[in-house]
Order: structure tokens, then sequence, then C-alpha cells
């Protein structure tokens, strides 16, 4: 998951598609602007590069995480600055994440807060 | 027996057809043979036939009369006993008899006023109010029934003596509209009135007059009643209630007299304080050399005009006069836009109806250039383009252009006229008379009272009102700062005395004014309708005269000659001015003589000769009731020929300059429709009207939605709707002008109606942008979210679109409201993006303001300050509304950050003027708000109660509910400074309920602090903390950093109140290093007030935040520093 996540920061794709399954689904956080569910590697690649095209992001990192069952929750903060705006933030969020066979993550679902992701998995 | 004419089978004792009314023919009883006609006897066995019925003739022989609607009383009287005897007698003693007793009741029926329609056997219809009304038409048929049934007592007696037979009477009366006319010949009346006034005759007991309830609430007042129980009567789906008539509570009316001439003009009695007043208002602007608005409002009749009137003539005796010029509002109702100030723009320019359009717009802008140019240092573009402004204000010149932005060119046009009003002012002392603005559309209200505000010029603005202006417009006249309102009362006893006096000075019945003057009611226009009906028809008995004005004009008319009520009416369909050209067609089809007929109506004082071109002076109703009466009497048939035809020659009397009557032909054309579908006019006739109706009322709705009149763009757009094949694009128009005045869920239901039917991704986008708008002003904002999200998902994927600015600009919004600040940021990063590559200004400004917002959040004022104002720079580039959102942004971070309360005010009061002009009630009401919050701060408690009402007020009219929540935390700041614990505890309570509920997190952390502070006052300590927690937690939740600091320290104030001071030291501490990291001057006082209570820095640290305090004029917190160090250090405490 640490280097996922500094794939991300990286913004290298390529790094990040070794660690993802090509058939991943991607369930974006309900309330953002672009929430809706994205499929597959250039699905995620489009997803996260809305994020990139207007975010320096500083870092991205997993809080705390827990297994659930064949899931893991991972509480995660990231750091970003505005590129237009100049506005430096930080964007609390959560994730569950499956893994397949290969140990490649073939779901991810965000979540605005590790307790609804904990809900969420142990539902 | 068979009917000869329609060969329906009708029972045996039928005398006339059951399914057409044909009379039936005679047969014998015995043999079954027909009977020759007259004959008494068969010829066929000899036995005896019942004689044919030979009625008294009808005492009204049927009228040459077109077909009318009118209210008309209807009695039906049945003999009772009548078959019998036929049986009995022998024919000639039955014609004989039943001969006596018809024409005896015929009598009484003509005694009252009445006329027979018809007898139907032994049935006698009688009619009261038509073919000629009277004013109590329905009095008159219930004394006349009660009449008929002492005749019928006596008839009785005496038929008894003379014959051996019993007869008695049914009366059946009802009240009601028929359609009046000739059937076959005869002149009578159709509908369900008189189809009830049968019933409740068979329904009634012999020896009775039974009425029905419009009958009897005409009469009761003279009438004495006895409730029936409710009738059930063929025909009639529900029971009816009846009453029988017991007695008479009034003397009996005396017939009329023939009519005289009309009366002479009419004193000006009783209203010489008022026009002192305007006089005196006149002085004063000359004086003060601003505008001043006075309304004169009262009821129709009460004198307005004459008041007007009165006041022009005082003026015409100065020396040096003041130009008047006026203005007048179209009964049609608010569709035609600012119509009144055409009549005064044209006046003043010697606009005349048939000037071509250049030569219209050359008198435009040859007078208003010149005006400008002598009172403005303007220069010649910019006087050029106010006289266009004008000129496409009133439809004089170019049309607008839909591209355009509505709110910025009624802003620019207002100022244009402002400028133009205010040099004629200059120019000359004015006086700008606008009557009947009850029907003004909401434009022109505006209009008014911005010129009242703003003109500095001696100008009066006179407008005259009928009360339902301020049902409508509540607040008319108020933000003027220059208004007065004159509200005529009815005249009192000795003036109304006084006037009927004079008025019937030179007749015979000078003796009548007391009565005449009590019926009147004060009511000049009555009192001189009553005495001009008692001069015409020289009657003496002012106890028949008219219960209302309506029924006496329907008097008045019915005066007329046939061809003179017609030309009447048709002008009616006009409106209350017309042309004598347009009553061409009515003379040609009747071959009348109009000029005569005319001139009858002005000696008749029907209508007067009004302004207008030389060639063709306008004519108008004298009271627009009249004009009513006449309109209302049309069937509704010919009504909607008749509008066709009246659009058709206000066309080709426009001619190039048709499209500025749009208006007015959308009127005309929509009322045909309406009317037409209500007679059921035929398909083929109705559609090519409807489809001239869908394209003028939605043109008409599209020009005043560009001029921002709202209200008469709705009205447009809603008539137009049923008219539409494809309403998807009229329904988005619809919704738009709906959500702009507030009307919310009108809105989404008219986008829902359009997105069900759109294909192309855009439209579907934008409609959804639009419905999340309308969800966030009802404080759905999961709902609003929902809705952007799935316009942005349908257009992000494709080529970059202005939409697709639009919906991140305002989701960004809508997730900086609900504290989300980094979503907030990654909307307006998009949007800013694309609308940079779009070089659209309005969404990059936007997208700063929200930059502003979130340095504010993180205590980077500068940055903050900078990008609000780039917002604010912006917006002024573009528009009003966009310019107070932008105000109200900054204003709001001066307030919190920066804690410049008196900046801050200046921009919310700016931003408030400006959402007043361009109508935005959310805005103002969170802008009153706004202040109304500095106000507290400030220590202005009767400027906070004031805002809470007026805020309160604001949003339960526009049923904005989200705002609620405001108002509701204003009351409970109001009432806990008023010592109203509970109550003050109670509504801050239900504010931040209401205000968390729509995510409005602001106002939720001021109702959770304010009611913390209350359960303080309580001695509530551990809910003041649980209450302050929560709001703590709502601060971290929507990075509401200073407030977060204020909460701490008053967390500090609580636990040390509680005796806790470890809890008290660690919160300190705690506001301390939140303050340390937000350089705000607020955060700064409120962290060394804590360390003063609860931290080190004991009293030195408490002078420190009351001296900061002070300095930021927030003088109740200053004080409460000065109580903690005037108290014993362990009761020192966070004290409001």
């Amino acid at each position: 998951m640490r280097l996922y996540n500094e794939g991300w920061l990286r913004g290298d794709f390529r790094v990040v598609f070794e660690l993802v399954d090509a058939g991943i689904v991607w369930t974006a956080i309900e309330s953002a602007p672009d929430a809706g569910t994205y499929r597959g590697h250039e699905g995620v690649r489009a997803y996260m590069q809305d994020w990139l095209d207007d975010f320096d992001f500083e870092w991205w990192r997993i809080e705390e995480s827990t297994e659930v069952g064949d899931r893991l929750v991972c509480a995660q903060l990231a750091r970003g600055t505005g590129k237009a705006s100049g506005v430096t933030g930080d964007i609390s969020y959560a994730c569950t994440y499956s893994f397949g066979e290969d140990e490649r993550i073939v779901e991810i679902r965000e979540y605005a807060t590790q307790t609804e992701a904990l809900a969420a998995a142990s539902a | 027996m068979r009917c000869a004419a329609c060969a329906t089978e009708n029972p045996s004792e039928a005398r006339f057809c059951m399914a057409c009314g044909t009379r039936l023919e005679a047969m014998c009883p015995q043999c079954g043979a027909k009977a020759v006609p007259g004959a008494r006897f068969c010829i066929a066995c000899g036995a005896a036939i019942a004689p044919p019925r030979e009625p008294v003739p009808a005492a009204a022989e049927a009228p040459d009369l077109p077909e009318e609607r009118r209210r008309v009383t209807i009695l039906f009287a049945d003999l009772v006993g009548y078959t019998a005897m036929a049986e009995r007698m022998d024919p000639e003693n039955v014609r004989e008899l039943s001969n006596r007793v018809l024409r005896r009741l015929a009598e009484e029926v003509a005694g009252h006023g009445g006329v027979i329609d018809k007898y139907i056997g032994d049935n006698v219809m009688a009619l009261f109010g038509a073919p000629v009304a009277h004013e109590d038409d329905p009095e008159r048929a219930v004394r006349a029934g009660l009449a008929m049934q002492t005749a019928m007592k006596q008839l009785d007696a005496e038929l008894g003596e003379s014959y051996g037979v019993r007869l008695q009477l049914r009366v059946g009366v009802n009240t009601g509209e028929v359609l009046a006319g000739r059937v076959g010949g005869s002149y009578t009346v159709s509908g369900d009135a008189a189809n009830v006034a049968a019933r409740l005759q068979s329904a009634g007991r012999p020896g009775e007059v039974t009425v029905g309830e419009a009958t009897m609430r005409a009469t009761r007042h003279a009438i004495g009643y006895r409730e029936l129980p409710p009738l059930t009567l063929k025909g009639k789906s529900e029971p009816v209630r009846a009453w029988e008539a017991v007695e008479m509570l009034a003397r009996q009316p005396a017939g009329h007299g023939g009519r005289t001439g009309a009366g002479d003009a009419t004193p000006f009695i009783g209203r010489a304080d008022e026009l002192v007043l305007l006089d005196a208002l006149l002085a004063r602007v000359e004086h003060e050399e601003r505008a001043h608005l006075v309304t004169v409002v009262g009821e129709p009749g009460v004198g307005k005009s004459r008041l007007l009137l009165e006041f022009e003539r005082t003026l015409a005796e100065r020396d040096a006069p003041p130009k008047i010029r006026h203005g007048r509002c179209l009964p049609y109702g608010a569709g035609v836009v600012y119509w009144a100030l055409g009549e005064v723009v044209r006046a003043e320019c010697a606009i005349v109806d048939d000037d071509p359009p250049e030569t219209a717009r050359a008198k435009l802008h040859g007078r208003l250039d010149a005006l400008l140019a002598a009172a403005t240092g303007d220069s010649e573009e910019a006087r050029t383009r106010k006289v266009e402004l004008v000129g496409r204000m009133l439809g004089i010149g170019s049309v607008a252009d839909g591209a355009e932005d509505a709110e910025a060119t009624r802003e620019a046009a207002f100022a244009a006229l402002r400028s133009c009003v205010q040099a004629m002012g200059r120019e000359r002392a004015l006086v700008l008379a606008f009557e009947d603005i009850h029907w003004a559309d909401a434009g022109l209200l505006d209009l008014i009272e911005h010129l009242a505000q703003w003109v500095r010029a001696p100008v009066v603005v006179l407008c005259l009102a009928r009360d339902q202006l301020l049902g409508s417009r509540p607040t008319w006249g108020a933000g003027t700062g220059a208004a007065s309102m004159v509200r005529l009362q009815p005249l009192r006893d000795d003036e109304a005395q006084a006037l009927v006096g004079a008025l019937l000075a030179t007749g015979a019945q000078a003796e009548l004014a007391p009565a005449v003057a009590a019926r009147s009611g004060g009511n000049p226009l009555f009192a001189e309708e009553l005495v001009q009906r008692l001069l015409e028809e020289g009657t003496d008995d002012a106890s028949e005269l008219p219960e209302t004005v309506h029924a006496l004009l329907a008097a008045r008319l019915d005066a007329l000659a046939p061809f003179e009520r017609r030309v009447a009416q048709h002008a009616a369909v006009i409106g209350r001015t017309f042309w004598r050209a347009a009553l061409e067609p009515i003379a040609r089809a009747e071959g009348g003589d109009l000029d005569g007929a005319l001139a009858e109506l002005e000696a008749r004082e029907l209508i007067v000769a009004e302004r207008g071109r030389d060639d063709e002076p306008e004519l108008a109703f004298k009271h627009v009731l009249i004009r009513d009466v006449a309109y209302a009497r049309l069937p509704k048939a010919v009504r909607a020929r008749k509008h066709v035809e009246v659009a058709a020659f206000l066309e080709e009397r426009a001619g190039e300059r048709a499209g500025e009557l749009t208006p007015l032909l959308a009127e005309h054309f929509g009322r045909a429709v309406v009317l037409g579908e209500e007679a059921r006019l035929p398909d083929a006739e109705l559609a090519p009207v409807r489809a001239r109706a869908l394209v003028l009322r939605e043109a008409a709705g599209d020009a005043a939605a560009a001029l921002f009149s709202n209200a008469e763009a709705l009205g447009h757009y809603e008539a137009a709707r049923p008219l539409a094949a494809e309403p998807a694009a009229l329904d988005e128009k619809l919704g738009d002008v709906a959500l702009r005045l507030g009307r919310v869920d009108r809105a989404l239901e008219a986008w829902e109606a359009a997105a069900a039917v759109v294909d192309a991704p855009e439209d579907v986008a934008r409609l959804h942008r639009k419905a999340g708008g309308a969800l966030w002003h009802k404080g759905d904002r999961t709902g609003a979210i929902a809705r952007y999200q799935a316009g942005i998902n349908l257009l992000k994927e494709a080529p970059r679109t202005l939409e697709l600015v639009r919906l991140y600009g305002d989701a960004a919004s809508l997730y900086l409201e609900r504290g989300e600040n980094m979503l907030a940021i990654y909307a307006a990063e998009k949007a800013l993006r694309l609308a940079e590559q779009l070089g659209e200004a309005r969404a990059a400004g936007r997208a700063h303001g929200i930059f502003g917002r979130v340095f504010g959040r993180m205590g980077d004022a500068p940055r903050a300050r900078a990008s609000l104002e780039r917002f604010v720079a912006a917006a002024r580039e573009l528009d009003d509304a966009e310019t107070a959102r932008a105000l109200h942004e900054l204003a709001h971070h001066l307030e919190h950050a920066e804690a410049s309360y008196e900046e801050a005010g200046r921009r919310y009061r700016e931003a408030l003027a400006l959402a007043e002009r361009t109508g935005d009630v959310p805005a103002q009401i969170e802008l009153r708000a706004a202040l109304a919050r500095l106000a507290v701060v400030l220590g202005d408690w009767d400027a906070v109660a004031a805002a809470a009402q007026e805020c309160a007020a604001l949003a339960e009219q526009e049923g904005l509910s989200a705002k609620l929540c405001l108002p509701q935390a204003l009351r409970g700041w109001v009432m806990w400074h008023d010592g109203r614990l509970p109550d003050a505890e109670a509504e801050l309570a239900a504010a931040a309920t209401g205000a968390e509920d729509v995510g409005w997190s602001e106002i939720a952390w001021a109702a959770l602090y304010g009611q913390a502070l209350v359960q303080r006052d309580r001695s509530d300590l551990a809910a003041a903390t649980a209450t302050l927690e929560r709001a703590d937690a709502l601060c971290q939740r929507a990075g509401l950093a200073v407030q977060q600091v204020q909460t701490a320290a008053a967390l500090t104030a609580t636990h040390a109140l509680a005796g806790d001071t470890q809890a008290a030291a660690a919160t300190a501490q705690r506001t301390a290093s939140l303050a340390d990291s937000l350089p705000y001057p607020v955060a700064r006082a409120a962290a060394r007030e804590a360390d003063g209570i609860a931290g080190p820095g004991g009293p030195g640290a408490l002078r420190e935040a009351r001296d900061l305090w002070r300095s930021l004029g927030r003088r109740l917190d200053a004080e409460r520093c000065e109580r903690s160090l005037s108290a014993a250090p362990a009761a020192v405490a966070h004290q409001p």
C-alpha cells in the first residue's frame, strides 16, 4: 500500500497499475463532484488524473489500517496545493480495498470517514 | 303523445314535447282523435277536450337584443289544482278563469319590475334583471312572489265563490348568471340558475315562496326567511339549500318614473386636507430638489382620480405651473410591462400612435437627448446609450438581445430612466401621475420606487391605487426614504349629504339627499351614480336604489339603446381606453350610427374623451367598473372572437411597431383562447388562435424576463404552457423565472418536466444544475450535490463546455457552504481552469471567491482579501447580482476574519441595496441577517429585533423555509438580551438544528454559541459544556477557525465557572494554541481572555483582552472582561 500511495503521489501510473488489477472497480467518494464508479486502468487513470491536474500533492499517507474480513480498511490523509489557487489543505477520507489472488487490488471504495468505511466493510 | 316535430313519445299529460319543447297538439281524451285547433269538443266522439292554454300576453315583448350574459333572478309559479279543475269545468270557463289568474299574477310581476318570460301551461316563468336590470332584482323577485301568493289567496276566495274551485300557487325563485337572448324568436334566458328556479318551485309547498341560496343572500336584509331541509332536486347531484320567504322586513319599493338627462359635474367635497397635503409635498420637493412618492389609496369610486384632477386644477392656477405627465396602468393585469411609463415618455417626446418607427425613434432621441444634455454632463455617446435603453424598455427601437444579462439590462434601463426623469424635473418641477397602479406590473412598481428613491430633482411621483396594491406589495414605498401614503376614506355623512345635496339641487328630489347619501356609504362615485339615476328616471324613491355599484352600473347600461349598449360592450373588450376606429366593425355589422352612439355614451357620462392623437382622440370608460360590467355581459364566445378582432385591429394599426404591443396582443389572444375553450368554439376556429397566442405569450414572457419583470414573465409562461405541444423550452424558462421569484417547488416541477423530454446531454446537465440550485435553496444540500454530480458526469468526458464550468462552480460554492474545503477547492480549481480556457469571467470570478473564503478559514487574511477583492472586481464588470454576491463574501471575511465591522457593514449594505434592486429575496434575507449579526456584536438590539422580524416576514412570504433559521437565531439573541432565558434557549436550539439540517455551518455555530451562553446564564453548566463541545466539533468539521477559538475560550470560562480548574487550564492552553495559528484579532482577544480566566496570564491578560475587544468596538465582550476583572478569581468566567 505504501508503494501504491507513493505511485499516486508522483503521478506514476506505471507503478500504480502494477499494484492494481486490470479489471479494478473504483467507487469514488459519494459526495465528491466526480462521484461515480470507474472501471479498469483507464477509468482509474482518468479519475486520478482529474485530481493530479489541479493539485500538487505534498504527501499522501495511510493514517490507520484495519483488516475486516478479506478487506483492508484504511484511513487516509493527503496534503495538496491547488495549482491555480495556491491553497494548501488536507483531505481526509477512508477506503476499503479488496485484493485478488495475485494480491493486486481489485476493488476500491472511498468513504468520507473511517467509521463509514468500517461500517461498510463489516456489513 | 307523439311530438310532430321530433317524434318523441311524451306522457299523456304533456303539453309540450319533453325533448324539443314543441307545443303538442291536443287530442281527445276519450277517443284519441286529433283535436281541431280551438275546438272545445271532439269532432269524432263529442267528448270534452281540455282547452289549449291561452296565456295572458307576456309582459316582455321579445326585444331585439343580442345574446348577453346576465345576472338574473328567475321566478317560477305553478297553479296547484289546475288540472283537476280543468277536468271538471267547461273549457270556456277554464279559459276565462285561467286568464284571470294569470293576468293577476302577471300584474304582480310587472308591478315589481319583472317581465313574464313565458307561460308553460299553468306555469309562469318571470325574469327580474333581463332584459333590463335593476339594482335590487332578487328582492323584487321575492317581493313579487309574496305578492303573487297574496293575490292568489284573494283569487282563491273569489274563485271558490264563483266557480266552486280551489287553486293554490307554488313559487320558486333563484338568482344566477344566465345567457339571455333570442331563442326561436323569443327573448328568454337559459342556464342552470333557471333550471334550479323551476325545480325549487316543483319542490316547494303550495302557498309558499321557495328561494335558493343566492337569492336569500341578496335579500336577507329585506326579507325574513325560514331555512328548509336541503332539497333533492331533479338533475342536481347534491341536495340544494333552500329557504321559504316568511315576511318582508322593509317597506315595498315603489315603481320608477321616466328618465331625465345626466347630472352636472360633481362638486369637489371633503378632500380639502388631502389637496393641501399634495400641495405641501410639491413645495417640499421644490425645496429639497429630490423626488417624493405619494400614493393615494382607496376603494373604487372613493375619489382618487377626482383628487388628482383637482390637484391638477390648482397647479394650473399657479404662475409657473409644474409639468404633469400621466401614466395609466391597464386592467389586463400584469401582462403589459411598463405600459404606464410608456405613456409618460411618449407624451414627453410627443410620440403619437401612428408615428412610423423611425419617426418615433427620432422624437425619442431628440427630446430625451436634449433633456440629458441640459441636465447632465454625459457625453453624447453616454446620452445616446441611455436613450437607447429607455427606448428598448418601452419597445421603441431595438429589441433586447436575448444574450444580454436581464438583470444588468434592467439596472441600466432604470438608471437611464432616472436620468431622464431627473432632467425633466430639473427643467421644470414635475408631477408624474400613475393611475391604477394596483394593476401595474412588478417591474413598473420597482421602477417607480427606484425613481422616488434616486431622482434628485423636484418631482412628485403621485400614484393612485386600490387597497389591493398593499395586499400584493405590503412594503410599497418603504425603502425609498421619501414616501407618503394618503388613504382616502369614504366621505363623512355630512360631506356625503352635501355632495348629494349639491348634485340634486337642480332636481325636484333635493329632499332625498339624506337617504341617497346614506345609501352611497360615503363613496362619491356611488353617490354620483345614484343621483344620476334618480335624475334620469325622475323617481323620488331612494329605497330602491342599488346595493352595489355593480348593479347600479348594470342598470345604467340597460338604460342604453341596444346599439349603444353593444358599442359599450365591444369597447369594453378593448379595455378601459379605446378608439373609435376599433368599433367600426360593429357599426358596419349592425348598421348603427357609431358617432351618435358614442355621443350618447358620453352624454350619459359612461365614457369620456381622453388624451390621444389629434385626429383620433382616445375614449375611455368613465370608471373601470362600467367597463367591467359591460364586458361581463358579452357571451364568452362573442368575447373570444372579439378579442381576436381587437388584436387584429391593434396589429394593423401599429404596423411595423406591432412588436411594442406584444404583451397586449398576447393578452387579447390568450383571453380569446380561454374564453373560446370555455364557450366550446370549434377546434378549427380555435387552433390558429391558440398558435398565435402561444407565440405571443412566449414572446411577451421573454420580453418581461429580459427586463427582470419576473412575475409578469411567469404569468405569460404559465399561460403559454397549456398551448404548447412541446413545452420543454417553455418549462425551462418558466422554472428560471419561478426560481427568481423564490417559487422553488414550481421551478423544480417545471425543470423536471423539461428534463423528462430533452435528449442532448448539455441540456439535461443544465437542467440538473438548475434543479441543484433549487434544491440548495430548499436546504436539500445532499440532493443538490447529487444533481451537480449527475450534470458533471454527463459532460466531463465531452468537449469542454460552459455548462461544465457552471456545474463545477456551483458545486464548489455548495461544498464551501458545507465546510468541505478541499472538495470546494477541487471543484473551484476545475471551474477556474475550464473557465479560463473558455473565457468565462463569471465562473472564474467565483472561483477566486471560493479561494478567498478558504484562505480566510486557514488564517491567511492577506491572500483571502486579495482573492475576494478580485472576485468583487470581476463581478463589477458583470452585473449587480454578481456584485452583490461578491460583496457579501468579502464582507463576511471582513466581519469574521479581520473584525473590520465598519467596513463589513458598508459592504453588506451595498450588497443589500443591489439585492433589493435586482429583487433577489434570498440574498436580501441573508444580508439583513448579516447586518443584524453585526448589530449583535456592536450591541444595537433594536436593530437586531427589527431585522429578525423583516427576515422572518420575507422568508415566510417567499416560502424560503431554509432561511428561517436566520431570524430564529436573531430572535434568540434578542430574547437572551431581554433576559427571557428559557425562550432564548429554545429559539437558539431550534435555529441551530434548522441550520445544521441544511448544512449551514456558520449559522449553526452562531446559534450553538448563543445557546451555550444562555445555558451558562441559567447556571446549567453541564448543558453549556455539551453545547460548546458540539459547537467545537462543528467548527472542526466545517473549518470555522475563528469561531473555534471563540468556542474554546467560552469553554474555558464554563469549566472555570464549574470549578474544574484543570479542564479550564487545559482549554485555555488549547485556545492559545488555536489562536497562534490564526492571526485574527477576534481569535487573539478570545485567547487572551481565556488565558486571563484560567491560564497563566491572569488579570494582565484579561485587561489585554478587554482592550482588544474595545479596540474592535465589541462593547459586550469588553464589558464581560471588565466584569471578570472585578470578580473574585474563582468566579472569573466567560460571562456575557
